[in-house]
């Protein structure tokens, strides 16, 4: 039955609605509307409420006859309707040949819809199985299978097809039909030795699919001395649960088999049948210490369907984990991840020993990493009980600091007990992990908070380093120990000061409230707390000569990356001191490149002497690094028309090897509005740049020029043929809107392209040039009954622009 | 300790405000004998594809490696399925021509075809949020829950003639009828735990924004009676989940504050509540999605983390490019390097909302493995703008239906829509199809 939805519209650009069922509640102070819209309760009756009424008939009529409008249209409604599309299924059926694509698939989708009645359609979509279109053989095909017994005729055909596609497509077919029963063994069992090994795979899916009843044939197919034959017989029987003993017998021998997808077939057949786990056990180890992936991959899947009784190989993975072999340990862990939370008591020291030696293992085979990680997260799936186990282990030095702390941050909020135990342990290591492990913890209770800041007077400066870290990352949580972490500022060690100055920052209420130590750390010895100081205090507001005199006595420093710092602070600095013009065009001569780069970009941001700065900065265009001469670009174009008499040498940089200079040259001159002569010249080079940003960047450039660059007509819509640039190209040419008589000839030969879009662009300029452009008329008047309705128009108007004028 | 019969339902409530529990093992249900966990499901949409080198892992099956692009992915990487070569045909032009983005968005989650037009004759198709909102919306306060983090359109030309609604918006409640996303987290925020009159709600809003109070302060005294009658385990989780809670409240209260001290002078300011700083606003939206799985305030979710053909710069990578100019790479390397680390920023995004359900347990393992979150793009490649071998993920275990680990390649042209139908399927929406799809992708479960 059809549910329905209130779906609220509004008038208003700014609405934003939470969709309740019970209340609506809106954000808005624009009127609103309620529409009744009918809903779906399933996909297949969408728009049978919608045009209820429709006779199916009148809709195949449109189907055949209408416009592609229409008849897309009638082919999505009759998909709409599901079963109910029946009586117009040989419509549908002619509709496969239509030449509208969408036409086709939704013809395909009704047909779909309507499922094993479509019997009719069979021979329509065997042909599409010949299809050159992927997607129509696999749609075909799909709907082929749906059909079910009464496409098996015609399928049978079409497996003994000369052509791999048609072959492919009618296995797949059968490969999709639920009804399939061993009547149709007969068809089926050749086929597991066609040549082709997506047709055996498609065949074995469905000779598996019909079960048990097809077991002594495949038993029978295992003796076969045609190699094909009996891996799709091992395939088939991979499909469902082999119970034969004879069957067993041959898997488990085929297990050994030289081919890998044979092995990784047996070992998947013989999870399913009932061979008992003991047997079956030695077979799962050779599968998962298999050279090939493949099998290995088998291997972890049947421990998957081996279910609670995985837990009984427990012992033998453990034994695996400390194989000298890299890719059985690897795969002995994968399966221990598998079975998860059982038995820890064997599962858990396994793991932990098998990360104890980690190091000392050879890792040509398996990424050591990789490894690690599915060890801690074998230990991470066992859950609770692993915790004092890794921790002991720790306590030993069995394993490492991360590792600990990567298996308790793994074991999460389960064994946040066992963690906050472990931070008043006497092994510096556990305390280190443990404290580490709840800084990755979110809402941390306030008693653990203040032993993390009780950490902070540790002896060991590992633990005191973690715990600011953790109480870092607790953010305004930790506040609490604020006042401690104040001290710090000033402990003979720079890394401590450094971590408590960078802790501060995220626990303090506002960055604001630290001035007093942020000032003082500007004369701290370490250049990363300066540095990091000066940042804070750009985004803090206080007294602006205070600050500006901050960061220009900053811009002195002997680290680059400090004056560089200091130089962006500055920029923050408004109004700008007469000191800091000065400054800044002291700092774009210094030797370090990115301090010059930060001193031309903050200078376009500031409201500074024009004169001297556009001197300064046009100087600064010569810069070796392309860097400074970006910068120095951009803030030309930001300073804009008072920085045009320096158009000429930016022009000269079109040339320049960096993209990111010729494409701020494109729009530099753009915004320091250059003669349009200068400009074009320019830009018209540019639009012939190897790279898109750059002809982006001068195709956006000449449409701010509007009618003024109509020289550049010739070469923008040359540019109209490349699928990347043709939007911002048709953009341009609509804001130019004013071609030169002198480009008909150009124009005719757009009218001839192979490109739509050119053709199109042609038609609309040769409208616009008008009756100047009379010699076009017979062409124009030719096209008039091509395309789609969008270029009809076009040309029509067209037409009229030329002989009525514009 | 005396057992009180707490249901699924209880809340703990203050004057214009209610806050649904999260699940606890001390939740009963009258002549229940053990509480069903519900499934839950959330669709998360990128914009211009991806880079796939980066992207697709060289092995399938288990013990995958992790590309660059998904490294971040990294603890969570066994609780998820990278799932290689679906397709969505009907976002391919067949024969409607340039428009790969709109299409890429709203084939997203509905496999249609949408009708080419900027006008009002849009047509889609019915997206699975929805189909699986009306099967079961009832069961939840909200039926479902759309975000977005980029304002779109509703009408005009966003895409080589296809509306705007098909480029920002990914769920559809009818095949002409595009659901709105919400922008504002406060707003989420508000829904989420309003309750009683509209002037109650209002009112008790006001209040805590003059008294900058939260919203626990007025729950205080239900929590405390409430806590008396819950295991320390139970408690533990009650406290986290309100520190949770309070950790979304204090960030929001900061992304407002940031948001109007980073205004420069005369630039129009973001409406007030949606912060300025990306990151932040994507990670608060899916801080309320966990919140409402958590508390059950609803089962479905999508969320738009970028409209179709986005140009955002990623200021923050140091990427000034806009994202859709870049993914127009032209087979440049620059620009390739670029576009991962644009990938990796959106996966780091998904890894933080993957943790933090993985971090709450619920039932015998966690609220993520009781979740289908699927992630990924209509487009595969921005410069190509093809439409199969779509970047997928699937992360989650649908309530033990789903068995993660593992790469899965799929055969040609399998459509997405069949993922859709298999998700449906598993949290209580047991439809025919949905879009173009032609079955329940079995790989899924061993």
């Amino acid at each position: 039955m059809p549910a329905f939805a209130f779906v609220i519209a509004c008038i208003s650009r700014h609405f934003h609605h939470f969709r309740c069922a019970a209340h609506r509640v809106t954000t808005s102070t624009a009127v609103l509307f309620l529409i009744y819209v009918p809903f779906l309760g399933d996909t297949t009756r969408t728009l049978a409420a919608d045009v209820s009424g429709r006779d199916i008939g009148e809709v195949a009529n449109e189907l055949r006859q209408g416009n592609p409008e229409q008849r897309r249209d009638a082919a999505y409604e009759l998909a709409s309707r599901g079963a109910k599309s029946l009586p117009a299924l040989h419509a549908l059926r002619e509709a496969l040949a239509d030449p509208d694509e969408q036409v086709v698939a939704q013809s395909l989708l009704a047909i779909t819809r309507i499922g094993d009645q479509a019997a009719e359609a069979v021979p329509d979509l065997v042909l599409l199985l010949a299809d050159d279109d992927q997607q129509r053989r696999f749609r075909a095909s799909h709907l082929l299978g749906r059909i079910g017994v009464s496409a098996i005729p015609a399928l049978q055909t079409a497996l003994q097809s000369q052509h791999a596609n048609i072959r492919q497509g009618a296995a797949e077919a059968f490969a999709n039909m639920p009804s399939l029963d061993e009547n149709s063994l007969a068809i089926l069992l050749p086929a597991l030795a066609d040549d082709d090994p997506s047709v055996r795979s498609a065949i074995a899916i469905a000779v598996g699919r019909i079960g048990q009843a097809t077991e002594p044939s495949l038993l029978h197919l295992l003796q076969s001395a045609n190699e094909t034959h009996l891996q799709g017989a091992i395939a088939a029987l991979s499909e469902f649960s082999p119970q034969l003993p004879a069957t067993v017998a041959a898997l488990v021998r085929f297990s050994e088999h030289p081919v890998s997808q044979t092995r990784a077939h047996a070992m998947r057949a013989l999870s399913r049948s009932g061979l008992p786990l003991t047997e079956l056990q030695p077979i799962l180890v050779r599968a998962l210490s298999d050279p090939d992936s493949v099998v290995r991959d088998a291997g972890i899947a049947s421990v998957y369907q081996l279910g609670p009784r995985a837990v009984n190989s427990l012992p033998l993975f453990a034994e695996m984990l400390q194989s000298s072999d890299p890719i059985q340990r690897n795969a002995a862990a994968c399966a221990m991840h598998v079975i998860g939370p059982m038995a820890p008591e064997i599962a858990v020291p396994a793991l932990v020993r098998a990360m104890s030696v980690l190091n000392s293992v050879d890792t040509h085979e398996v990424d050591p990493h990789e490894y690690e990680k599915n060890l801690i997260n074998a230990i991470g799936r066992v859950g609770k009980p692993a915790a004092s186990v890794v921790c002991e282990a720790a306590r030993k030095n069995e394993i490492t600091l991360d590792q600990l702390s990567a298996c308790l941050t793994t074991l999460g909020v389960s064994a946040l007990p066992a963690i906050e135990m472990a931070l008043g342990d006497t092994n510096t290591t556990v305390r280190t992990a443990s404290i580490i492990t709840l800084g990755n913890m979110d809402g941390l209770p306030e008693a653990t908070i203040k032993r993390l800041g009780d950490s902070l007077h540790d002896e060991s400066l590992d633990v005191q380093v973690a715990a600011i870290r953790s109480l870092a990352a607790q953010g305004e949580q930790a506040r609490s120990q604020q006042a401690v972490l104040q001290e710090i500022l000033t402990n003979a060690n720079p890394l401590l000061r450094r971590e408590a100055l960078f802790a501060l920052l995220t626990v303090a209420e506002t960055p604001a409230s630290l001035l007093p130590q942020l000032k003082r750390a500007l004369n701290d010895a370490d250049d990363s707390i300066r540095r990091r100081s000066l940042e804070s205090l750009a985004g803090i507001s206080f007294d602006n000569t205070e600050r500006s005199n901050l960061f220009l006595s900053a811009t002195r420093d002997s680290v680059a990356s400090v004056r560089m710092t200091a130089v962006y602070g500055l920029a923050s600095c408004t109004p700008p001191t007469e000191a800091m013009q000065g400054r800044l065009l002291v700092l774009l001569r210094d030797g370090d490149p990115t301090v010059r780069g930060a001193s031309a970009a903050a200078i376009g941001t500031l409201d500074l002497e024009q004169p001297l700065v556009v001197q300064a900065l046009t100087e600064s265009l010569k810069d070796a690094d392309p860097q400074v001469v970006t910068a120095a670009l951009t803030s030309l174009g930001q300073i804009g028309a008072m920085a045009k008499g320096s158009a000429n040498q930016v022009a000269d940089l079109q040339g320049h090897s960096f993209t990111s200079v010729r494409s701020a040259v494109a729009t530099t001159l753009s915004r320091m509005n250059a003669q349009p002569e200068t400009q074009i010249r320019s830009l018209v080079l540019l639009l012939k740049d190897r790279e898109w940003e750059v002809r982006n960047a001068a195709t956006v450039a000449l449409g701010k020029l509007g009618p003024a660059a109509r020289d550049a007509v010739p070469e923008l819509f040359s540019l109209l043929s490349s699928d990347v640039d043709a939007s911002a190209v048709r953009a341009t040419l609509h804001e130019i809107d004013d071609p030169d008589p002198r480009t008909i000839p150009m124009l005719l030969d757009g009218l001839k392209s192979d490109n739509h879009r050119s053709r199109f662009m042609a038609v609309v300029l040769l409208g616009r040039v008008g009756p100047q452009a009379r010699v076009a008329l017979p062409a124009l008047k030719l096209l008039a009954g091509e395309g789609k309705e969008p270029f009809q128009k076009a040309v029509s108007r067209a037409i009229e622009q030329i002989e009525g004028g514009r | 300790m005396s057992r009180l019969a707490i249901s699924r339902r209880t809340a703990l409530r203050g004057l214009g405000l209610s806050l649904t529990l999260p699940w606890l093992e001390s939740t009963t249900q009258a002549n229940a004998s053990s509480p069903t966990i519900p499934v839950r499901m959330a669709c998360l949409f990128v914009p211009n594809g991806v880079h796939l080198p980066d992207w697709t892992p060289t092995t399938t099956g288990f013990g995958f490696e992790l590309p660059y692009s998904l490294q971040p992915l990294a603890n969570v990487r066994n609780d998820l399925l990278v799932l290689s070569q679906l397709t969505h045909d009907k976002g391919r032009p067949n024969g409607d021509g340039p428009g790969d983005h709109a299409r890429s968005a709203s084939v997203f989650l509905t496999g249609a075809q949408p009708r080419k037009t900027d006008g009002n004759a849009i047509r889609a198709g019915v997206s699975v949020d929805q189909v699986v909102a009306q099967a079961i919306g009832s069961q939840t306060r909200f039926p479902s829950l759309e975000l977005g983090c980029e304002e779109g359109r509703m009408a005009g030309d966003c895409d080589s003639g296809y509306s705007c609604a098909y480029s920002s918006n990914i769920s559809w409640a009818s095949e002409s009828s595009p659901v709105g996303k919400e922008l504002n987290p406060h707003l989420v925020f508000q829904r989420l735990f309003a309750n009683g009159t509209q002037s109650e709600s209002n009112g008790n809003f006001l209040e805590r924004r003059a008294l900058r109070k939260s919203i626990l302060d007025y729950v205080a005294r239900d929590t405390k009676q409430l806590q008396k009658h819950l295991s320390p385990q139970d408690r533990h989780k009650l406290d986290e989940y309100l520190h949770g809670v309070r950790d979304v409240e204090r960030r929001l209260e900061q992304s407002t504050e940031t948001s109007l001290n980073n205004i420069p002078l005369g630039v129009t300011s973001p409406p007030p509540g949606i912060p300025s700083d990306y990151s932040e606003h994507l990670r608060l939206m899916s801080d309320m999605m966990v919140l409402a799985f958590q508390t059950d305030s609803t089962r479905v979710a999508t969320f738009m983390m970028a409209n179709a053909a986005s140009n955002r710069s990623y200021q923050q990578l140091q990427i000034p490019d806009g994202h859709h100019d870049l993914s127009h790479h032209q087979g440049n390397a620059e620009k390739h390097a670029k576009l991962r680390r644009i990938n990796r920023f959106h996966i780091e995004h998904l890894a933080y909302l993957l943790e933090k359900l993985k971090s709450i347990p619920e039932g015998e393992g966690t609220l993520l493995d009781n979740c289908m979150i699927v992630y990924g793009s209509g487009i595969s490649d921005g410069d190509l703008h093809n439409h199969d071998h779509l970047p997928v993920l699937l992360a989650g275990r649908g309530g033990g239906t789903i068995d993660t680990g593992r790469h899965i390649r799929f055969p040609e042209e399998t459509p997405m829509a069949n993922l859709l139908l298999a998700m449906s399927h598993r949290i209580g929406a047991p439809v025919d199809f949905i879009g173009d799809s032609t079955g329940v992708l079995p790989q899924l479960q061993l």
